[in-house]
């Protein structure tokens, strides 16, 4: 397939993935509504990004207008390049090559993201079909091979298995296996352990580990936990109303947080070191996307809020390096002299 | 008072418990076949037992499948009990000389996960909150009235959403009202089943506050269950920890999370990822997952995913074993039974 | 404890309260009132419901009576505007009279149906065990049945004639509707407000009208509705066969059978009973799906018309 050979010929030192400025609007009852304006980020190769928010953020609608899965009658603005080619510029046929092929995707509910009617083994197959290898026999080895990849205990046994005959740790990295059955550059994670027991949750996070550094491929993770975020991810991305509004290593963004809001997260978990006092919270609650507020997102439950943010959208500025914060008060007095 | 006992979970047992529970058990048939024949049955609860002192929060930790939410509606009544008692203050529930469930239910309520099926979608919260105060006899008036005052309490404007829907109202919303619902009944315990779990985590924070504060001046006493071990550790005083059906251990807080005896907890502690990015999990806790309820392994159930399974573990029930006085802090495990036959029995390694 | 600071106090929010209720069921009506399909179908079904009901004063003619002279005439002849039958009686007088036959053959047997019908099903579904399955497996017993057939075949036990038609007609109503109701029941049930209203200590009585009724009546309604259609159909048919209203009566299902030798001669005259026919079962259909539109209760305050 010309696409493909195309894409292998770019050279690897670019970004795998890219996403500029890129805005999703859904029409609503004589609205518009934006649920995604204004996203830029850069993965390289082998590296793990993850997008943390709360709904109403917008990451799922993210990772959803990267693949191609909009739902109806949405329409997305700006630019996508997978190895520095733009392919928001291609037809929907070619995008539907791409899927599947060049980026994988896994979904939070791993019970309703798998047909219930075809055995698992068949499911990995088909996708192997459509895209790669031709013959039904060689298909289903590698989807054995994949399943024995993923650590299903008994894969031969399971192969043949229909997906409510599997635990939900098991349906996930079912998942996975088809998410991975052409080897894609790009994996996509919605959510992928929130309907996970925390022992399960670890074992899948360390799998996808071990199969990304496998594989070197790209993973884009959206998840609302910030610990899922703190052991998976080379860089995270906060999303709120929409928008980044911080972006930066992993080590940074989680130690020393620029944003409010990232900060009055991270400061609002129930740890034990809080025992006894009251958990210093954000008030109100995240906006949906028909009640943005005007300028900054943020300003009506943040407590550095001026009249500036009230009126006009922070600028994306860049700290240092890879740092960036959207915020009119990042790098000012009040907020620097918080610790 | 007994030195060394400043919290409430290590309250020595010779002051009543507001609630007691021994040996609870509930198998649940699984039809199969042409006439809907019995063929099998699931122990989602087998031999539970745990005491709630006044003033307490208990948390109930497990993950899916170990019977914590089964526990919660037996406790309610929801489903009867095959075996076992329930204590409220001394008097035994269903006994002839004892309570009544109807009674019961005025001294326990509960507040579910999913906070959108909780509540009737074709009636507005004042409707929801006067429905139990009513079904038990209060007056129009007399309901209003503390319709009005429990949404007060819980953070709710009365005027604003008094007349509203529940899909007119968020998450954290939604489950201010069922936390007032089950409070309308001015019951002494609430059972808080995976309630903020479903929640964001900036509204879960809120949440957790007002449950804390309700606490205080309500004098209610809780029952915690959840999953989430950095919410368990912040709220209870004590903690139980189950593992398909059975109660592998429970302690005072402090005592579970410093020093765990069983395998499971331990596993499940180290399950917690970590929010340090730089201190990352680099080995799997445990392997495998949650065995088939249907058909738990003979002995220990946890044997299967145990590091340290010994012959015995497969032979026999462990006992349970007060491995802390103090601490009230018990073990249903071979390794701390002195008198079982597993090879590590003489002591567990730290 | 929170005081109270509602300006006006409790009697204020009761109100306000009950304002928010029959603003939801004003709205209903608002909804309904503007949907231009369901208004012109209800318009026509009361239409013709009026017609029916006061038939003696509509039209001059006996629709008993026929004249040898006057057969088949085509429509539009002077006095007849909708033709004459092979016997030679006004069509339209006779569509006019057989409309209350019809008409009563199709709403009275949804109506027993839905009462019958919707208490066994919310007796099976909220009982469950035993009770749901004696009542379940005997409504899969009629439900086995194609309802012609299970209608054909309670007639030639009961008998022919407009009561036996209505008394078979509920019976082979009644299946679906029971299962339609147990099944939404059954799901009811096992959602957590219902769970929490047996928590609060509420009486079974209580909870099955606060909480499943008033969560299953309008599912129920709307199915019932598209029922009738159905149902005058039906009668239509059992007539047509034999079974259901005897000649003379000029049900319309009877002329329908009567005319038939006339499809070749004059096929206008012979098909007018089959359009009213199918006008009315359109048009309740039509008012149904209007029915369920109006009482989404989500829609109805999101939109917040």
């Amino acid at each position: 397939m010309t696409l493909s050979v195309a894409l292998e010929s770019m050279p690897t030192d670019r970004a795998a993935v890219e996403l500029e400025r890129v805005g999703v609007s859904i029409p609503r009852e004589g609205q518009v509504l934006q649920p995604v304006r204004d996203v830029s980020i850069k993965v390289a190769r082998g590296e793990t990004l993850c997008i943390i928010g709360e709904s109403g953020s917008g990451k799922s609608l993210t990772l959803r207008a990267l693949i191609g899965l909009l739902p109806q009658g949405a329409t997305m603005s700006g630019t996508i390049r997978l190895a520095g080619r733009d392919i928001t510029k291609l037809s929907a046929d070619e995008r539907r090559r791409i899927r599947g092929a060049r980026i994988g995707m896994i979904f939070q509910e791993p019970a309703t993201a798998l047909d219930p009617v075809y055995t698992v083994g068949r499911q990995i197959t088909e996708t192997i079909m459509a895209h790669e290898i031709s013959s039904l026999e060689r298909a289903s080895a590698r989807a054995l091979e994949l399943l024995e990849l993923v650590s299903i205990p008994n894969a031969a046994r399971r192969f043949h298995s229909f997906p409510h005959e599997l635990s939900g740790g098991m349906r996930q990295r079912a998942m996975i296996s088809i998410a991975l059955a052409c080897q894609p550059d790009i994996l996509l994670a919605d959510e992928p352990t929130t309907a996970l027991d925390a022992t399960v949750q670890m074992q899948i996070l360390l799998l996808l580990r071990k199969l990304q550094q496998l594989m070197g491929m790209s993973v884009i993770f959206v998840t609302h936990d910030i610990a899922v975020a703190a052991e998976s991810a080379d860089h995270v991305a906060v999303m709120y109303a929409g928008m980044i509004v911080e972006m930066g290593s992993a080590e940074e963004v989680l130690l020393t947080p620029k944003h409010p809001y990232t900060r009055a997260l991270l400061e609002s978990r129930a740890t034990a070191a809080r025992r006894g006092q009251p958990i210093p919270v954000i008030p109100g609650a995240p906006p949906n996307p028909g009640d943005f507020p005007n300028g900054c997102g943020f300003h009506p439950r943040c407590r550095f809020a001026e009249d500036i943010c009230k009126t006009s959208e922070p600028k994306f500025q860049g700290i240092d390096r890879h740092r960036r914060v959207r915020c009119w008060m990042a790098g000012t007095a009040p907020l620097e002299t918080l610790s | 008072m007994r030195p060394g006992s400043e919290t409430t979970g290590k309250r020595s047992s010779l002051a009543l418990p507001l609630l007691e529970v021994s040996h609870l058990s509930k198998a649940f048939p699984v039809r199969g076949g042409l006439l809907g024949r019995t063929i099998a049955h699931v122990r989602a609860v087998d031999d539970v037992s745990f005491v709630l002192h006044a003033g307490e929060v208990l948390a109930v930790v497990g993950e899916s499948g170990s019977g914590k939410s089964t526990v919660a509606q037996l406790l309610m009544h929801l489903v009867s009990r095959d075996q076992g008692s329930i204590h409220l203050e001394g008097a035994s529930v269903g006994a002839k000389d004892g309570i009544t469930v109807r009674q019961l239910r005025r001294s326990m309520q509960i507040v579910f996960q999913d906070s959108y099926a909780a509540l009737n979608p074709r009636l507005t919260v004042f409707e929801t909150l006067v429905y139990g105060p009513r079904s038990n006899g209060a007056s129009r008036h007399t309901s209003a009235m503390r319709a009005e005052k429990l949404l007060d309490e819980v953070g709710l404007d009365p005027a604003r959403f008094a007349a509203r829907y529940p899909h007119e109202l968020s998450g954290g919303q939604r489950q201010r009202v069922n936390i007032a619902r089950a409070l309308s009944l001015d019951p002494r315990i609430i059972i808080l089943d995976e309630a903020v779990s479903a929640l964001d985590k900036s509204v879960e924070a809120q949440i957790l506050n007002l449950l804390v504060t309700l606490k205080r001046e309500l004098d209610l006493q809780y029952i915690f269950i959840s999953h989430d071990l950095n919410v368990v550790e912040y709220i209870s005083d004590r903690v139980m920890v189950m593992y398909l059906g059975t109660v592998v251990e429970q302690a005072a807080t402090d005592a579970i999370f410093s020093r765990p005896r069983h395998p499971y907890t331990r596993a499940l502690l180290t399950s917690k990822p970590t929010i340090d990015p730089r201190r990352r999990t680099t080995e799997l806790p445990i392997q495998g997952e949650m065995p088939n309820p249907m058909s738990p392994p003979s002995g220990c159930r946890f044997r299967t995913r145990c590091p340290f399974a010994d012959d015995v573990c497969a032979a026999q029930v462990p006992r349970t074993i007060t491995v802390d006085q103090a601490a009230n802090h018990q073990v249903a495990c071979h390794m701390a039974d002195p008198l079982s036959s597993h090879s590590r029995a003489a002591g567990m390694p730290a | 404890m929170a005081t109270l600071d509602i300006p006006g106090g409790q009697p204020d929010l009761l109100r306000h309260v009950r304002r928010r209720r029959r603003g939801t069921w004003r709205r209903s009506a608002h909804r309904i009132l503007h949907d231009p399909v369901t208004l012109l179908a209800a318009a026509i079904l009361l239409a013709i419901f009026l017609a029916v009901l006061f038939a003696p004063y509509m039209t001059a003619y006996d629709p008993y009576v026929g004249s040898a002279l006057r057969r088949l005439r085509p429509i539009g002849t002077p006095g007849h505007w909708l033709g004459t039958d092979e016997i030679g009686r006004d069509i339209y007088t006779r569509l006019l009279f057989g409309g209350r036959l019809s008409l009563l053959a199709g709403v009275t047997p949804v109506a027993f149906a839905l009462l019958i019908g919707g208490s066994l099903g919310l007796v099976a579904g909220y009982g469950g065990g035993w009770v749901n399955t004696v009542i379940m497996r005997t409504m899969d017993m009629f439900y086995a049945f194609p309802s012609v057939l299970l209608a054909v075949a309670i007639c030639s036990i009961v008998g022919a004639g407009l009561t036996n038609t209505i008394i078979a007609l509920t019976i082979v109503l009644i299946s679906p509707i029971v299962r339609l109701t147990e099944s939404l029941t059954t799901q009811i049930r096992s959602l957590d407000f219902v769970l929490a209203a047996r928590a609060s200590g509420a009486s079974t009585v209580s909870i099955l009208t606060r909480h499943v009724l008033a969560n299953v009546l309008g599912p129920i309604l709307v199915y019932g509705t598209s029922l009738v259609g159905l149902s005058i159909i039906l009668a239509s048919g059992l007539t047509f066969l034999g079974l259901g209203v005897p000649p003379p009566e000029p049900e319309w299902g009877a002329m329908l059978s009567s005319l038939r030798q006339a499809i070749y001669v004059a096929p206008i005259n012979a098909a007018l009973p089959g359009a009213m026919i199918f006008i009315t079962s359109l048009c309740f259909n039509l008012v149904s799906d209007g029915l369920r539109h109006a009482l989404d209760i989500r829609a109805i305050n999101e939109t917040g018309i």
